[in-house]
This record gives structure tokens, sequence and C-alpha cells, in this order.
């Protein structure tokens, strides 16, 4: 199943009709090829679809649309404040879209309240981590399969998977969260979102105040869980580099708008991103 | 004598109580366990005249561990919690005087008819966020606070405004109370008539059966508390309590994990008018008048005040809490000032208490303990 899974996985980067995700709406629904079969738009995890957001009467997203192909890793690039969190949140409920549409596996998600959507599959990994810190890393965990009905055996089970991709975490199961490092932190809000069994899992600045080396292990991590599982990965991130890396796709956001979409190896050679984005890294 | 008998064994007591906190060794922290609880049984039997102010405490024990669960568990303030208190003491009144239910059964309904009330009421409330929610609960307060003043007294107690005897929980050792008058009255014969000398216990059963039913009340409010603190500590331990305690440390992200918060707040605004009912309950059933100036706005604070002292998220902090004001208060502040002006002087230092609490041990008395058994464990080790 891994394998199978995994070969996918390449055939999404050689297959998929990249330039059809791009920034047109009407583009958007043209279906990308995966394997060389034609297939619709259901075969998009995600698709958003002329978003407007507000924060009151600032506006954070204008009109902005593009798709994330089952199975790939997505990233979401851009300046501080261009609007990258307020896409998630919109994707996840949190925010509102004033107009627009957000499709999870071709189902509309835009009016749905944000539990439901996590039932739907769909989890969205928080900012600054956000770890519960009186509870233990175990009852973190257990807070994160809340939307999955389960017995104790099976949530049992579910943490076990979590801990074989985060070993540091099954060390530390009876501490409190806010003992943690930054890095275990943010490993236990991945893994606490792992744990709703997601099929579609928002990341956003995994790599914020961390050291190099755990930034590394995260994004390796990252990898992994989308070669083994197959599992579809919408990433928010400043270090362009790094994220570029791991991913399939790039979307590149400024001040609310999407600007320049293309494969992640285009988007790292291209000089105006490396000016902009890359420069430090 | 009798009260310096009484004193030396309050504050063995305390002691006890004390050193089964403190201590480590499996061995002896059940010995002082047993010490303590050996205290708790004799208690009413020694300290006689502590044994009303102590009821209270118990009272307002299981209120503050029911605020404790929607502040301290679940993040969520209210301001109005005596409300609740005063639904608990009019359902149960009603559900005895009006549909004859027994007693139990009817503090065990006024229970569930406020959780009802409360997870109700929750909805529209609890959409509100710190301050808002904080006034908001005040209105409550007030609403509730009103209704029972203008219409509920009436309709439920009718012109007399008392519960009669056969209600209360004293009712339960009524017959004993007769049967020791009658061998108080037999004493009293053998003395007077025969000149006999008075034997020593005579005091001890004039004491006790002036006090039967207070000391009634103590074992059954002792016995309910118990039950109630196994509840919420169980309660804690589950799904529940962990999606409260998430709900207090990161509603977005408990939403963002799909813990259905507006439920979890709704239970927790219940859960915790479960215990306000009861304690309201217990209440009607002890004093057996309701005036409304019993669930005033003062109980309310006083309530949050016992948790901000006691140690804010732990039921031993809640009871703790309780235990320490209603002692203070009740014991021995009427100690130092014995006259008048002393009710006055009290509420002051009580106040003054307050923000010394807040300022100097602002998590609370059981926090200072755990720091205090921490220390202690550093040294030996």
């Amino acid at each position: 199943m891994a394998q199978e899974k995994s070969g996918l996985n390449e055939a999404i980067n050689e297959t998929v009709d990249w330039e059809t995700l791009v920034i047109e709406p009407s583009k958007i629904c043209r279906a990308p090829k995966l394997d060389g079969e034609e297939v619709d738009s259901q075969n998009l995890a995600l698709k958003l679809n002329n978003i407007d957001a507000y924060y009151g009467k600032v506006q954070a997203l204008r009109r902005v649309s593009f798709g994330v192909p089952t199975g790939a890793i997505v990233s979401l690039l851009g300046a501080n404040g261009a609007g990258k969190s307020t896409t998630l949140r919109v994707i996840s409920g949190m925010v509102k879209a004033a107009n627009g549409d957000v499709e999870l596996f071709g189902e509309k998600i835009v009016h749905i309240s944000p539990e439901k959507i996590v039932a739907r599959g769909l989890i969205h990994v928080p900012e600054g981590r956000q770890v519960f810190p009186e509870l233990t890393v175990e009852e973190n965990l257990k807070i994160g399969s809340y939307s999955v009905k389960q017995n104790n055996k099976e949530r049992a089970e579910s943490i076990d998977i979590v801990y074989t991709f985060f070993p540091k975490l099954k060390q530390r199961r009876n501490q409190i969260g806010q003992t943690l490092s930054g890095g275990e932190q943010q490993m236990l809000a991945i893994g606490r979102g792992l744990m709703a069994k997601p099929k579609v899992l928002l990341l956003d600045e995994p790599s914020l105040g961390l050291a190099p080396v755990i930034v590394k292990e995260i994004f390796e991590m990252l990898k992994n869980l989308n070669k083994q599982t197959g599992m579809t990965i919408l990433l928010v991130e400043q270090n362009a580099s790094k994220a570029l890396k791991i991913s399939h796709f790039g979307f590149v956001l400024e001040t609310g708008k999407i600007v320049m979409g293309d494969k992640a190896q285009v988007l790292l050679a291209n000089e105006d991103i490396k000016k902009a984005y890359l420069g430090g890294h | 004598m009798t009260t310096f008998i009484s004193t030396i064994f309050g504050l063995a007591g305390m002691l006890f109580f004390f050193l089964a906190f403190i201590k480590d060794k499996p061995s002896t922290k059940r010995t002082y366990k047993m010490l303590a609880g050996a205290f708790i049984l004799l208690f009413p039997f020694i300290m006689t005249s502590w044994v009303q102010g102590i009821n209270t405490a118990l009272v307002y024990a299981i209120l503050a561990i029911g605020l404790n669960i929607l502040l301290g568990n679940a993040g969520q303030i209210s301001l109005g919690h005596a409300a609740f208190y005063a639904v608990g003491a009019y359902i149960s009144s009603a559900l005895v005087l009006h549909a004859e239910l027994p007693l139990f059964l009817s503090i065990l309904l006024a229970g569930i008819g406020t959780a009802i009330v409360g997870f109700l009421l929750g909805t529209p409330v609890l959409r509100l966020k710190g301050h808002f929610l904080g006034i908001a609960t005040l209105g409550l307060h007030v609403l509730i606070y009103n209704l029972v003043k203008d219409k509920l007294k009436g309709v439920v107690f009718g012109a007399s405004a008392k519960m009669p005897e056969v209600h209360k929980i004293s009712y339960l050792t009524k017959s004993w109370e007769y049967s020791l008058k009658n061998s108080l009255s037999s004493l009293d014969y053998q003395i007077e008539i025969l000149g006999k000398s008075k034997p020593f216990y005579y005091d001890f059963v004039d004491t006790i059966t002036k006090s039967i039913g207070q000391i009634t009340e103590y074992f059954i409010i002792f016995v309910i508390l118990v039950l109630l603190v196994y509840m919420a500590r169980n309660i804690l331990r589950t799904k529940v309590g962990r999606a409260l305690a998430a709900l207090r440390d990161s509603e977005v992200a408990a939403r963002m994990l799909g813990v259905n918060i507006a439920i979890f707040k709704n239970i927790a605004f219940g859960l915790s008018a479960f215990y306000a009912g009861i304690a309201g309950a217990i209440y009607a059933h002890t004093t057996g008048a309701l005036d409304e100036t019993s669930f005033e706005l003062t109980i309310s604070l006083m309530i949050l005040a016992m948790i901000i002292i006691g140690g804010i998220a732990t039921i031993q902090g809640a009871i703790i809490g309780a235990f320490f004001f209603q002692v203070l208060n009740m014991q021995v502040i009427p100690l130092i000032f014995s006259s008048g002006k002393g009710q006055m002087l009290g509420s002051t230092i009580m106040g003054l208490c307050v923000v010394l609490a807040v300022i100097f041990v602002p998590k609370g008395i059981v926090y200072m303990l755990w720091q205090m058994k921490i220390k202690l464990t550093q040294k030996r080790s």
C-alpha cells in the first residue's frame, strides 16, 4: 500500500498538469491529469474559489483561488501579513469568508463549523503550536481524537502511530505540555492533528522559532508522512526554501492576492522569488 | 475546660490533615489519613459548638467545587453563581412540599433540575467571553434573584415562608432526639429527686441532645460532599475533563481539533449548576426557611474568593478555601472580637485576607502546600 502511494506521489510531480491549478478559477476546475488518466475536479483535495475575507473593515484576502491536488504537498509562501494564515483559517472555518467557496473533496465547506470540517478530514495545525499547557502529552493527543469515534484500544493504536512518527513524544508522554521544548511542542501540535486521522493537513509556520536542526527534522517527517500515508499537506511558511524543497508545488501570496504559482523546483529557480523570499536562507 | 479540649482537638485535627497531605511515605501517609478520618468522625461530638458553622462550610465547599469546575477547569467566569444555589433550594423545596417526594430524591432532582437550567441558560450566555461573560452572569443573577424574591417564594412556601420540620435533614434523627431527651430527664429525676451525684457524662449527653439535629446534618452533608468530590474527580479525568481543560487553555486550538466547544461550555455550566443546585437543596433542608437574602450577590463573590484563596482548578483548593473562609468568619473572628463590633471588623478582615492572598499566594493555599511538600522532599533526599 505504502509502495503504491509513494508511486502515486512521484507520479504527481510528473503528470499533473500543474498549470491548470493556478490563479484563474475557471482553470482550476479543469482536470489535472494523474498517471495519464483524465480526472475531474474531485481529485482536488482542496479548491478555493474567489475567496474574499475581511478582519473588520480590512480586507485580508482578495479573490484568492487555487487548488491542492490529493496526495500533494503544496506550499503557500509570502511575506508577513500577506494573508497566508488567513487563507488557512478560512479553509478550516475559523474565519468566515465574505465571498467565495472552499471545496474539500468536491464538497462545499465554507459555511460549516470548524468541528464539522475536522470531522470531514481536515486538520489545521495553528501557528505558534497552541499546545494545551496544563495537559500531558498523551492527554493533548487524546483531545486530537475527539472528532473520531474510537474505542480506547483504537485510540491507543492511533497514539502509537503518532509515536512512531515522533519517538521523542513517547519519552515525554507524561510530561505536561508547557514543559516541552519548542520543537517538541511543534511535534505535539502536529501529532495531535494526526490523531483526527485527517486526509488534509494544514500547517501554519511549523518552523517558527525553532532551531534549524529541529526544522529539518520536522520537514523530513512531513515528507515521510506524505509519502507513507498519501496525506495531502498545505504548508504555510516563511522559510520558503526549506518549504519548497519538500513541496510539489507552491503559491505566492502578496497583500491578499495570489501572484504566482508553479512547480516547487521552478519557484526555487525563479530569480524574483529568490530575491524576495529565499534571500536570507 | 471543654473549650480547652476542643481547641487542642481541633488543632490536632488540622495537623493530621496537614501531615496526611505533606507526607510521602505510604505507611505514614495512611496512618495520618486514618487519624484525620477519626477526627472527622469524632469532631461533632467534641467540638459541638462548631458543628453549625462547619455545616455551612461543607455546603459552601460543594458550591465552590461546582464553580471551580466552571472557572478553574473550563475557564469560564460566573459572577452569579448564587442564582443556581437559589434555583436548587427552591426546586427541592417545591418537590418536598408540593410533590411530596422523599428528601434525598428531591435533593438529587434539584441538582439535576438546576443542571438543566444551567445547561439551557448557558447556551445564550456562553457565547460571550471574559468580562462580557462576567457581566452577563451578573445579569442572570439579578434576574433569578428577583424572580425568587417576587414570585417563587410565595408560590413554594405560601404565607408561612417556612418548611415543616418533617422535610428537614435533622428530622431523620428526631426519634433519637426524643429518646436522648427521655434518658436526660430520667437522669434529671435521679439527680434531683433521688439525690444521686451528677454523672460525668451528663454535660456531654446534654450538649449532644441539644445539637443532635446539627450533628445529623453534619454527617449527611459530609457523605454528600464525599460523593460529589468523587464524581468531580472522575469526570475531570475523562474525556469531558480534558475537553474543559482544552477550552480553558486555548479555545482556538480546541476548535481546530474538532472539539465542539459550544457543547462543552454548556456541559461545564450544567455541571457547575448541578453542584450549586445540590448545595442549595441541602441549604433549604437544613434551614427550612428560604429568605432571598441567603442568595445575594455577596454569596457569589464569596465563593469566587474561596476558590481564589484555596487554589484554582483543584478540588482540594475549593474545599480548603470554603473551610478557611468559614472558620475565619464564624469562629476565629468572633473569638477575637466577642462583641457586636467584631462582626463588622470581621468582614473587613475577610476582605484584607482576600487582598493579601491574591498578592502573596496568587495560586492559592493548595499550591503553597504543594510547594512546601516539594521543598520537604527535596531536603530529605
